[in-house]
Order: C-alpha cells, then sequence, then structure tokens
C-alpha cells in the first residue's frame, strides 16, 4: 500500500485522526510523512482551529488599525494581529472570540512590575513543596529542614 | 557558532525528578514589546531594530551568547531545532531573527518569532515549576527594563489571540514504552485529551516510532493564573507517570524474557550496526533507555542516552563530526558514532 499523503512511498505506519466533521479518519502513511506530520491523534479541535472556525463565522466589518493599518478582514483572513493596538481599535468583535477560544473573558495571572509578584511566589511555594517531598522520601532530613525554614519565610512574607 | 551547545545542555542531564520518564519540563512565555508592531505589520528595518534593543538588554543583564541568524549557516539552524533550543517555525523563517542563550544552557529566548519574545526555559526530569522560575526570571528582567504589551483584561498581548493572557504553554517531554507496549497508550492519552491538553507523538501499529517520545502541554492561555495553568498539567502528568511505572512493572512480570529480548537485542544492534538511519536508531535507543531506566542495563548513564538521543539527529551529527555528510554517509558515521559511544560508555 502507498502512502496516503506523498502517494510515492510504501504506507508504514496506520494513523488515526479526528477529522474536521469529529469523525475518526484513518491514514496509512510512510515513516517519512509520518514523523513530518508529528501528531498522531489531533485535539478534538485545537485552539488555532477553532479560531479559524470562528473568524470564517464573523461578520466583516469597516475597520482599519490607525497604529499599524490592519485591516479587520486581513485579521479575520490570517487570524494574527498587527500590533498592540489593534486589541483595543477591535475589542467589541474580538471580546466574544477569545472568549470562546479560552472559556474565559479575562486575565488573571502576572502583571508588568509587580511589587509583590504573588505569582512567582506561588509557584516557588509550589517547588520547594515538592523538593521537601523528595528530601523527606530520601530521608535527608537536615535538607528538609532547610527547606521547611524557606517555606515559612516565604508564608510569613505573604 | 563553531561549538555545538549540546555538550552542555542540561535538560540532558537526567537528574531532575522522574527523569526515568520524563526527560524534560518545558515553559515557554510569549511576550511583546509596546513600542513595535507585532510580526505581520515590522518590517525589516524595525525587526532589525527590535533585534538590536533585546539582544543589548540580554547582554548587559545576564550572561550568555547571542546568534544572530543571518550569521548561521542552515546545519547550525537545524542543530538547534533538533536540541528542542527554537521552534519549528522559527528554524524556517524568513524574517530577521536572533536566539539568545543563557549561559546555564536552560533558556533560551527567540527574539522576532511570531511574538517578539518567546522565553524558553528546558529542565531535567518532572520539574513545571523549576522550568517556569527559570524562565519567570529572564521575563521579569526584561519586563524591568522593557515595556511589554499588556491590556487590563486581555493581559499579555501576543500576535495570535490563542496565546493572550499569560502567554504561558507548559509541556512535559516523556518516554512512555510501557504503555505503548501495553497498548495502553491511546487510553491514557486520549484521557489527557479530554480535559483539554495537546498531546504530540506519534505511535503506530506494532511499530514503535519516534522513540516512544511524547509530549503534553497546555492549550489554553487566558483566564488561569500561572500557578494554576502548572497544576492543571501537573496532576495529569503525574497519573501518566503512575501508569507508565504500572505497565513497566506488569511487563517485568508477565512478560520479562520477552521485554529483556526487545532491550538487549536492539542493544546489540546499535552495537553492532554498520548503517543505522535516524528512524532506526532513534526506535532502538529507546528499547535500551528503557533498559536502563529499569536497572537491566546497567553500564550506561541515562544522560549518556540523552546525549545520543539528541546527537543522532542529522544536523547535530554533522555539527559534531565537523563536517557536511551525504544521507548515506550519515547513517555510516551514525552506526559508528553508537559504536563508539557503547563501547566506551560515554
Ligand atoms: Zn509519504
Ligand atoms: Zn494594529
Amino acid at each position: 500500500m502507498l502512502c496516503d499523503n506523498c502517494k510515492k512511498r510504501e504506507a508504514k505506519i496506520k494513523i488515526k485522526e479526528i477529522g474536521p466533521d469529529h469523525k475518526i479518519v484513518v491514514l496509512n502513511l510512510c515513516e517519512e510523512c509520518a514523523e513530518k506530520k508529528g501528531i498522531l491523534i489531533k485535539q478534538q479541535i485545537s485552539p488555532l482551529e477553532k479560531l479559524q472556525e470562528l473568524l470564517t463565522k464573523t461578520k466583516k466589518i469597516d475597520l482599519i488599525c490607525p497604529n499599524c493599518g490592519l485591516s479587520f478582514t486581513d485579521f479575520k483572513k490570517r487570524g494574527r494581529f498587527g500590533c498592540s493596538q489593534c486589541y483595543q481599535t477591535f475589542r467589541s468583535e474580538i471580546e466574544r472570540i477569545i472568549a470562546s477560544i479560552h472559556g474565559a473573558r479575562s486575565h488573571t495571572g502576572k502583571r508588568p512590575r509587580e511589587g509583590e509578584k504573588p505569582q512567582s511566589q506561588r509557584i516557588k511555594m509550589m517547588r520547594l513543596r515538592e523538593e521537601l517531598k523528595r528530601a523527606l522520601e530520601r530521608e535527608e532530613y537536615e535538607r528538609a529542614a532547610e527547606i521547611r525554614d524557606q517555606l515559612k519565610k516565604l508564608v510569613n512574607n505573604e | 557558532m563553531n561549538r555545538l551547545p549540546i555538550k552542555e545542555l542540561p535538560w540532558l542531564s537526567a537528574t531532575g525528578p522522574y527523569s526515568t520518564i520524563v526527560i524534560s519540563s518545558r515553559v515557554r512565555i510569549a511576550r511583546n514589546l509596546k513600542a513595535f508592531k507585532f510580526d505581520a505589520k515590522l518590517t525589516d528595518k524595525e525587526a532589525e531594530n527590535l533585534l538590536a534593543l533585546i539582544a543589548d538588554v540580554l547582554k548587559t543583564s545576564t550572561e550568555g551568547e547571542y546568534f544572530d541568524f543571518s550569521l548561521l549557516n542552515p546545519i547550525e539552524i537545524q542543530s538547534l531545532l533538533e536540541s528542542h533550543l527554537i521552534s519549528p517555525d522559527f528554524a524556517t523563517s524568513k524574517k530577521k531573527r536572533g536566539l539568545f542563550l543563557l549561559k546555564s544552557g536552560n533558556c533560551a529566548i527567540m527574539i522576532n518569532e511570531e511574538d517578539h519574545l518567546r522565553i524558553q526555559a528546558l529542565v531535567s526530569g518532572f520539574d513545571f515549576e523549576g522550568s517556569f522560575e527559570v524562565a519567570n526570571r529572564i521575563e521579569e528582567l526584561l519586563d524591568s527594563q522593557l515595556e511589554l504589551a499588556f491590556d487590563e483584561t486581555f493581559g499579555y498581548l501576543t500576535s495570535c489571540p490563542t496565546n493572550v493572557g499569560t502567554g504561558l504553554r507548559v509541556s512535559a517531554f516523556l518516554h512512555l514504552p510501557g504503555l505503548v507496549l501495553t497498548k495502553e497508550i491511546e487510553k491514557v492519552l486520549r484521557g489527557a485529551m479530554t480535559i483539554g491538553l495537546a498531546v504530540r507523538g506519534v505511535f503506530g501499529e506494532g511499530s514503535d516510532i519516534r522513540g516512544n517520545l511524547f509530549q503534553i502541554s497546555n492549550q489554553i492561555t487566558l483566564g488561569s493564573s500561572e500557578a494554576e495553568i502548572i497544576e492543571t498539567l501537573k496532576r495529569p502528568t503525574e497519573q501518566i507517570i503512575q501508569y507508565e511505572l504500572k505497565a513497566r512493572d506488569s511487563l517485568s512480570k508477565h512478560a520479562p524474557i520477552e521485554l529483556e529480548d526487545k532491550i538487549f537485542r536492539a542493544l546489540a544492534i546499535l552495537k553492532s550496526a554498520r548503517l543505522l538511519t535516524s528512524i532506526e536508531a532513534t526506535n532502538l535507543l529507546s528499547a535500551v533507555r528503557l533498559g536502563v531506566e529499569m536497572g537491566l542495563i546497567k553500564d550506561y548513564s541515562l544522560a549518556l542516552i540523552n546525549r545520543l538521543m539528541i546527537l543522532l539527529r542529522p544536523a547535530n551529527l554533522q555539527l559534531y563530526l565537523g563536517r557536511s555528510l551525504t544521507p548515506n554517509d550519515r547513517d555510516i558515521e551514525r552506526a559508528k558514532l553508537f559504536q563508539r559511544m557503547l563501547r566506551d560508555g560515554g
């Protein structure tokens, strides 16, 4: 059997993919094409595919970003913004698209030039807890005590 | 770039937690500068200014090396890709691009990828937090000196709306031969997908091509904080590790001879083949790796196996040997490399 992709080499690998209609498609590929593809079971639908789908359903509007000159039609075509101000220019059009890709409307993570850096602190504590767990597993009690002290300091600073 | 960075890549060291299953943990943070247009509208001249500005900030505030892509040859660029330091898109891009590689070797900053900045940290084993801290240190350093594009509602602004918010992608690079051999891999990975994670990897019926290597990562970047995204990925990764351990256990209980035969047969071929393609070498190395991971092979370290896994790729092999080779010559030289490295134990 020949490879479904290049139709030149012998197919050696059977691959299942979830197609655009959500049905499982079976592909027979040669090793080279399978390696190039790099994806065996694709996501139900990736955020990028979802974006493309949403953009085809979006109505045309005559708006152009004053900063970079990107038109909404260009954005609809490529799914990429031209500058940070595009988000402002097209805000009312893209709010719904972004919400439906991410299942959320607003950012809750880090912010530029934060004094306190709560996310960084939280993740540092997560790491220290993991290290503590491993130190205890290995019965390295001195190391564990050190980590406990570091954790205490972080908690007190909060 | 006359030296190959892979000698010093700490993500190959196999020193991190669970490094018998999780080869590496990666964190990628996407950022853009407010003062520059995004990729779609950035001119070559502006891109040059962007590269110079960012390279300058990085050079003066941290230790590392800057690579101007216009000065690299295709093999060197391919080698950076094979060593997991740049993305496939970045490798093939026609734009003005640069890479800053931290001296520690655990962080690479792609400049002018789809976003102005793609800060990537790679650490050994199952350690998302450690990886985040490495990338985050660079992010904070850049944030203190440059104005990043940020919006109160949307968070960090990115060229593509799928990366907006935290701009954070967390991923684990996994070696799962046990689950492939027990044919449970599809079920396990499908489980990860149903909770919204992306899974990459190749496995076919009967053939374990691509070395039983898989990658899982988050897809959603807006609405969850950085710590929450890490948590979202940690639990399923822990679960996959447990499933893989169980599968290996079951193999050594129920099919010990078949398992050892597979492992030692692979080792024998790698030690004595005269021609090795990269696909064949990758697959055989996966079996040998399993032998080392399960303590059945004691002569080699996991770090050596990791190093071979990267070194066997075409561009890395050519840079390592210091000359360009035809595909057939590569297969010959690859076989020699394995003979040498496995004989000397690295
Ligand atoms: Zn093909
Ligand atoms: Zn714009």
